[in-house]
């Protein structure tokens, strides 16, 4: 586990958050959305995630590459933040779809676990598209024969995510 | 335009100023918490233009977090300067609460708001909720106070490295 991963999972555990996204960019910023914030200064959101970050098994080197973490409530993440961009979504032989996503394996996963959520929805792991690495990642779902996954049903579950946005021609 | 990191240090504390004269002047709220951002954007942009030129930096939230280096600079300075542990990290803290503000409150587009879709902007995120008075007027002394914040330690940092 790399330490964004490290981060985001200590991040869960001890903030119980709606969204955590992080990038690593010579440097760990991001943001973590969370109700907890509601009605908190900042200063008390970021010693909560400043308590969260020293319970992380970090050494003091890695410690230092953390950044920026910005702690937002859901409102403002949705009046300011910016969602996970879907590019593409296209059908593909045996029944899959692939999703092509602007991000890194964390904005991926959190695509892979709304298309998991969906009874009878299975994923494989995402990967990075090649020669887009860092830019770009791919992940492929299924449905059952019974209920399959087709492109419009894909696309439809992706928008009704608040934190995910199908761009137009996906 | 290509300009200089010394151009974009310099011109940050002139949007600062901007912002304080806008903000006193009591008509253009949104005016002034855009210059307000816009002084922590430009002095972001300073002193990571300094270690990478190649830096593409939109005027998006992602890219503005990125920018922060500013906040490892400061560490780093602290350590130098053998300040406590103790000391480094509230001052991390409070510089990190002052940048979470002005991410919150500032957007690039508030250059095109008017000060009737400045408060419905607050609205939506719950900043006008139990405000005394003008909650522009509040809102944007929240913002200038963050930027404020983030320019001063940009100034300290800045002058110790063109010192050294």
């Amino acid at each position: 586990m790399d330490i964004k991963d490290k981060i985001i999972s200590t991040l869960f555990h001890a903030l119980k958050p709606e969204y955590v996204r992080l990038e690593d960019d010579d440097g760990i910023s991001g943001f973590v959305v969370s109700s907890q914030f509601e009605g908190m200064s900042t200063l008390d959101r970021q010693g909560k995630i400043e308590h969260a970050l020293q319970n992380a098994s970090l050494t003091q080197k890695d410690r230092r590459r953390v950044l920026m973490i910005a702690g937002l409530t859901p409102g403002e993440y949705e009046s300011v933040g910016a969602r996970i961009r879907v590019h593409q979504v296209r059908e593909m032989t045996g029944g899959e779809i692939e999703v092509v996503l602007h991000g890194g394996h964390s904005d991926a996963e959190y695509v892979r676990g709304t298309l998991n959520s969906q009874k009878g929805v299975r994923t494989l792991d995402p990967n990075p598209v090649p020669g887009a690495p860092g830019v770009l990642m791919s992940l492929r779902a299924k449905g059952t024969p019974a209920n399959p996954l087709t492109r419009e049903k894909a696309i439809a579950i992706l928008k009704k995510d608040s934190y995910i946005e199908v761009m137009p021609n996906a | 335009m290509q300009f200089k990191p010394e151009q974009y240090y310099r011109v940050s504390l002139e949007r600062m100023r901007q912002a304080h004269m806008v903000y006193g002047n009591g008509a253009a709220f949104s005016l002034a918490m855009y210059c307000g951002g816009l002084a922590v954007e430009s002095l972001l942009r300073a002193f990571r233009w300094t270690e990478d030129p190649s830096f593409e930096g939109r005027h998006d939230l992602s890219d503005l977090l990125k920018a922060s280096r500013l906040l490892r600079i400061d560490d780093e300075y602290m350590r130098r300067k053998n300040a406590s542990e103790e000391d480094i990290h509230t001052s991390g803290v409070t510089l990190r609460a002052a940048m979470n503000e002005v991410v919150i409150l500032w957007h690039n587009n508030l250059r095109f708001a008017s000060e009737a879709s400045l408060k419905a902007f607050l609205n939506n995120i719950g900043r006008l909720k139990g405000v005394k008075g003008d909650p522009l007027k509040k809102n944007a002394l929240d913002l200038l106070s963050a930027a404020q914040t983030v320019v001063n330690r940009g100034v300290t940092l800045w002058t110790s490295k063109t010192k050294s």
